[in-house]
């Protein structure tokens, strides 16, 4: 059902959801209120009675008055109160949507992309209750009873009123509604094959220019931005013709009121004094009713991103194999590790990136996977780490097939240090505690200075510009020796690092995973006479493997002529 | 709060401009004609006691009245909206032809992100302001005058009370949006950034994963939206109550007039009709002004939309000047010559708005450069990281444009020649080719669409291409996704070679990838140089030193001046520059056991 899942979240904040909808209705209401009543007042003053007659009149208007400016402000603070907090639940909800999928679902879109568009369609979910429930809630409300209301006078009355109401509130908005569905798919298409041509003639400027094809981009780029103002003038064009009818139709209404007040005064059925309210009250209760021609825009908007949002859920990421719950007992000890013929391709990808990959890490041992950009060798670690499912063969960790083992816990053995490694933007502190809640600040002090570090004060922001990126991977591996976990990853933590910051991060690296096992990952063959083994691989096959003299003798190593490549580098 | 370059192209408009303002006025005339009507309606139906049937052509004219207004609303607001398209076009044209025609989009390939979203949501933006903002503004600035001035005919108290409320009201404003505004604003932006840290803990999740903490994480997310909610609430609150300050001055006012007109009345000094009428106009006064405050926000977007667009056309730039000349009239580039070239950024400051470390590229600048080459030859640019290769490069592609010296092809100056004269002649392999959303096979023809079949093939096969694409199903009409993505670095590369192998242009510039790339390339980069200098000529930036080995003449580069030019080996005995550039990089790895 539409906005099922949206809805039952709503609900847990009933209370301000419910205070909002109240003062939404009080400040319509009085609003009506206030001008029936001036209306009456002076219809009853032009009789020039006593003025005592006049005073529970006066009393009434002025009453509606400050009701109305009060309740207003009781309806803004409460629905800014409600949708802020259906955001906060909004975003938990989000995040522990996507907390079980991440990273595989990244294989199917960008990680920023979905990332960035999850965020942004929140934000725009976040108006659901604003714009969609809220004003109809308030409307049918002011309807119903502004309709009960004229009943003393006529049911006439409250048929035309209602009439009205449901031409422009139902009526309207619904053929609004299927005429713009056909429309909003063009729009999305033509908003997508904009950004696109756009993006692909500034990102490939260059190639364009110098391949003479930038006047053929720019012609294509100028046609798309052409169609897309032209489907949203059209879309625009319908939203008018929808507002003026339900603008017109309320102005009917009222001369419909006037008309059969004028008819039920003659006849003598209606006091002529309650003419001027009848038609101030019709011209006011219609201010509620013709913003619900935008209703419709508003639904198909939120509609779109609940359905974005929400299909992360849907789709089969889950592991294929019931995952088993073996914890991981002796996990201060290190344990062998093994990939048996292990093959695996990204979802959605053609190309297996792992094909048929078989090795060994003994406990303790310094193994360092290498090959070029696209070879495989994050593939790797992403599937010891259980980031991916699906692959065929088998990883052992100690006696222990890992798809058998509880996830969780698996990664207990585990310290990762990536090329990029993500802080949250709060001080060093948090971030380092992160690794080991329970870590005392002494102990925090003493990871800094083992990294060299312990100029940095613990109370400093991180994302900060005064960190720089050799500093953001010396915290890393802070955080990793914080951890101790006896397996160490490392994937190609210094890329894009120069050489002397390097030299300094693995100076202060190595000393500290002595006794822990190591896989580490790099394009860059710095440092490699310092592992126990080498494993080379390229295309998803391991090509090699060996110590680093051993693969240094073969004459046509692949290994060696990596090397070889590297060194003569400028 | 207006844009007076966004209004300059509305009044240049003369038919719209004329249609708003007529269209307000005539709304201000129809909103009093019907509150006039009605009044009359009611009193002679409720005092005078008039029948239906003598009251008829009353009604007939409040209804043609009606018609009319909701007819004039509808074509104005359709004016506007044609407008408002029009002029997105506009603006999307010229912010193209700025970035196309200048160098922007070469010196700060940083900001390319910025610049797709000011094109297309950027522009959409000033959409609302000629669609719905400037409109408005006019409305609320003639309707209400009119109504006031009706009032203050008929009835001189109400019209007072109008007169000290009315004009308190953009007052009030104004305050709003130097006082409390001012906060709204920093809470929204606050919570802009807080709607950001949400997608930093997004990205944060596969880190808390590796630290166990994911599964709890859910929670804190809650927690954190909620104290926020808090804080804002608390500022809100403020904006609230100022806002509450102008609902009141309207309600109440609404509520005085009514009252002052009813005792009058009482007291016989007014009629009936007349205070009806007031009554009637109290709340169309202020629903103008109204609407002008809740369409603030859009206005405020749609300026600093503009504000952006503005910066893009006013930035000074110098455009690479291109001539008539026809290149066949030299039939094939022999010679080559640079002469005293420098480059340098217009303006300087806008570079290095902290993107961080890296970006350096964007800064460089070139002194007093000449170099020579002549068919066949290959020739090296070496240097460090920042020194200006790569500007190098993008002058002597005319991309950018010298601002002083200059570069002869066969002795004449290129500016002589036409643009498409010279870019036909000179293939480029950038170190991060771009790859288009679209097939393999359409990816290489780039450089030469009516390229046929074979053609096409021949290039892929040269370049290897051919032994990746045989891994796909779909071979060659496999659709690679934008940017490349599912390709390797290295696989990038080879069609980037594809193409300029397929171009045959004399003239190839080659920016070599420093790393990372697989032994397989590297075999092919290094043939294809070869290649294309058996019948042109070749000008790269080199990291590799069997690349600078092989090249018949080297420039050093150190902060955009050649310190030093030659072979190799006149280089090592000649220039010490040079020899501590190569004593560098055997210095950092000698520490290794080799």
């Amino acid at each position: 059902m539409k906005f099922y899942r949206l809805l039952r979240l709503m609900t847990k904040e009933k209370k301000y959801i419910c205070l909002a909808i109240l003062f939404g209705f009080l400040a319509a209401i009085s609003s009506i209120g206030l001008l029936g009543a001036g209306g009456y007042l002076i219809s009853q003053a032009a009789l020039e009675p006593p003025l005592y007659t006049l005073t529970l009149t006066i009393i009434a208007v002025r009453f509606f008055g400050l009701l109305r400016a009060g309740s207003r402000y009781g309806e803004r603070y409460m629905s800014h109160k409600a949708t802020f907090r259906i955001l906060g639940r909004l975003r938990a909800y989000v995040y522990d949507l996507l907390e079980p999928v991440t990273p595989q679902i990244f294989s199917k879109y960008r990680s920023g992309d979905l990332l960035a568009r999850m965020v942004s369609d929140v934000d725009r979910l976040q108006f659901f209750f604003l714009k969609v429930v809220y004003p109809p809630v308030v409307m049918v409300i002011v309807f119903l009873l502004t309709g009960i209301f004229l009943i003393r006078f006529s049911l006439l009355l409250t048929v035309v009123l209602w009439l009205g109401f449901f031409f422009v509130a139902i009526a309207v908005p619904m053929i609004l509604s299927m005429v713009q569905k056909r429309m909003k798919p063009v729009l999305r298409e033509k908003n997508g094959a904009l950004s696109n041509e756009v993006s692909e003639l500034f990102y490939g400027f260059t190639d364009l220019k110098t391949n003479l094809q930038l006047s053929k981009k720019n012609e294509a780029t100028e046609y798309e931005s052409a169609e897309l103002i032209n489907a949203q003038e059209r879309e625009h064009i319908v939203q008018l013709k929808g507002e003026t009818i339900a603008k017109g139709i309320s102005f009917m209404v009222a001369l419909g009121v006037l008309f059969l007040g004028v008819m039920l005064v003659n006849a003598g059925e209606v006091n002529g004094v309650m003419l001027a309210l009848l038609v101030l009250v019709s011209l006011t209760v219609f201010e509620t009713a013709t913003p619900m021609v935008e209703l419709p825009g508003h639904i198909e908007e939120s509609h779109e991103a609940e359905r974005r949002v929400f299909s992360v859920s849907d789709q089969d990421l889950k592991p294929i194999v019931e995952k088993g719950e073996i914890g991981v007992a002796s996990s201060r000890f290190p344990q062998s590790i093994t990939f048996q013929n292990v093959s695996f391709a990204y979802p959605g990808n053609e190309r297996s990136s792992l094909k048929g990959i078989s090795f060994r890490v003994n406990p303790g041992e310094k193994v360092a996977i290498v090959g070029p950009s696209g070879s495989g060798k994050t593939t790797v670690l992403q599937l010891l780490l259980q980031f991916y499912y699906g692959y065929s063969g088998e990883i052992n960790i100690g006696n222990h097939d890992i798809k058998l083992m509880n996830e969780e816990s698996t990664r207990e053995l585990f310290s990762v240090v990536m090329q990029e490694n993500y802080f949250f933007q709060d001080t060093v502190k948090k971030n380092l505690l992160l690794a080991k809640p329970n870590g005392t600040e002494a102990e925090l002090k003493r990871v800094l200075e083992a990294v060299s570090l312990q100029k940095l004060p613990l109370e400093t922001m991180v994302n900060g510009m005064e960190i720089s990126g050799g500093e953001r991977q010396r915290l890393a591996i802070a955080r990793m020796l914080l951890k101790d976990a006896p397996i160490v990853l490392l994937d190609e933590l210094t890329t894009g690092i120069d050489s002397i910051t390097e030299q300094e991060i693995f100076s202060v690296l190595w000393p500290h995973v002595r006794g822990k096992s190591v896989i580490y990952i790099t394009h860059r063959l710095r440092d490699l006479h310092l592992m126990d083994k080498i494993i080379v691989i390229d295309k998803g096959r391991i090509l090699e493997q060996g110590t680093y003299k051993e693969l240094m003798k073969k004459q046509h190593g692949y290994f060696r002529r990596l090397k070889q490549l590297e060194q003569e580098l400028v | 709060m207006i844009d007076r370059r966004l209004n300059d192209w509305a009044i240049k408009n003369k038919r719209l401009m004329s249609g708003n303002i007529l269209l307000s006025i005539l709304s201000g005339a129809i909103i009093i004609g019907q509150a006039y009507v009605i009044a009359t309606i009611v009193q002679l139906a409720f005092l005078q006691k008039e029948g239906l049937s003598s009251l008829l052509p009353l009604f007939a004219l409040l209804f043609t009245l009606f018609l009319l207004r909701s007819i004039l609303d509808y074509a104005v607001a359709k004016g506007n909206l044609r407008f408002a398209s029009k002029m997105k076009g506009i603006f999307r044209k010229s912010l193209m032809e700025k970035y196309i025609g200048s160098s922007v989009l070469h010196a700060n390939r940083y900001k390319t992100g910025e610049q797709v979203s000011l094109y297309t949501s950027g522009v959409e933006q000033l959409d609302d302001y000629y669609r719905s903002y400037l409109p408005q503004l006019i409305q609320s600035s003639i309707i209400p005058v009119m109504i006031l001035v009706v009032v203050f005919l008929n009835n001189v108290y109400s019209g007072l009370i109008m007169l000290i409320t009315a004009p308190l009201i953009p007052v009030f404003m104004m305050l709003i949006g130097s006082m409390a505004e001012k906060k709204t604003q920093e809470q929204l932006e606050s919570m802009l950034r807080f709607s950001g840290h949400f997608l930093e803990t997004l990205k944060g999740i596969v880190t808390l994963k590796l630290f166990g903490r994911s599964k709890t994480h859910g929670e804190q997310v809650k927690l954190r939206s909620d104290q926020f909610t808090e804080a804002t609430m608390s500022v809100l609150k403020i904006a609230f109550l100022s806002a509450l300050m102008l609902e009141v001055l309207a309600t109440i006012s609404t509520a005085m007039i009514a009252v002052e007109v009813g005792l009058r009345l009482v007291y016989g000094q007014l009629t009936f009709h007349t205070a009806f009428f007031v009554l009637l106009l109290a709340p169309e006064l202020y629903q103008p002004l109204k609407n002008l405050g809740a369409s603030f926000h859009t206005g405020r977007n749609s300026i600093a939309a503009a504000k952006k667009v503005w910066e893009v056309l006013d930035e000074e730039d110098r455009p690479v000047q291109w001539g008539e000349k026809e290149l066949n009239s030299l039939s094939r580039v022999k010679e080559l010559t640079l002469k005293n070239v420098s480059y340098q950024l217009e303006q300087q400051g806008r570079v290095d708005e902290g993107n961080g470390n890296g970006l350096s590229e964007t800064a460089e600048i070139l002194s007093d450069i000449s170099l020579q080459m002549t068919r066949g030859q290959r020739v090296a640019i070496i240097g460090p990281s920042g020194a200006g290769k790569t500007t190098l490069l993008k002058v002597v592609l005319g991309l950018l444009s010298p601002s002083e010296g200059e570069i002869l092809v066969n002795g004449t100056p290129l500016p002589f020649f036409s643009e498409e004269e010279w870019l036909s002649q000179v293939a480029y392999v950038d170190q991060f080719p771009y790859i288009f959303s679209g097939s393999i096979f359409d990816n290489v023809a780039l450089s030469k669409p009516e390229a046929s079949e074979k053609e096409v093939q021949r290039a892929c096969e040269f370049a290897g291409v051919d032994l990746f694409v045989s891994e796909f199903s779909n071979g060659y009409e496999t659709i690679v996704g934008e940017g490349g993505r599912g390709l390797s670095g290295g696989e990038k590369q080879r069609i980037a070679l594809a193409r300029a192998f397929l171009k045959r242009a004399p003239i190839v510039v080659l920016d070599e990838p420093t790393a990372g790339l697989d032994l397989e390339t590297e075999a092919i980069l290094t043939k294809s140089i070869e290649t294309f200098s058996e019948d042109g000529m070749v000008l790269m930036v080199a990291h590799r030193l069997q690349t600078i080995l092989k090249a018949d003449v080297v420039y050093l580069l150190e902060n955009g001046r050649i310190k030093g030019a030659g072979s190799h080996e006149e280089l090592m005995t000649a220039s010490p520059a040079y020899q501590k550039m190569m004593s560098a990089y055997q210095g950092g790895v000698s520490h290794e056991v080799l």
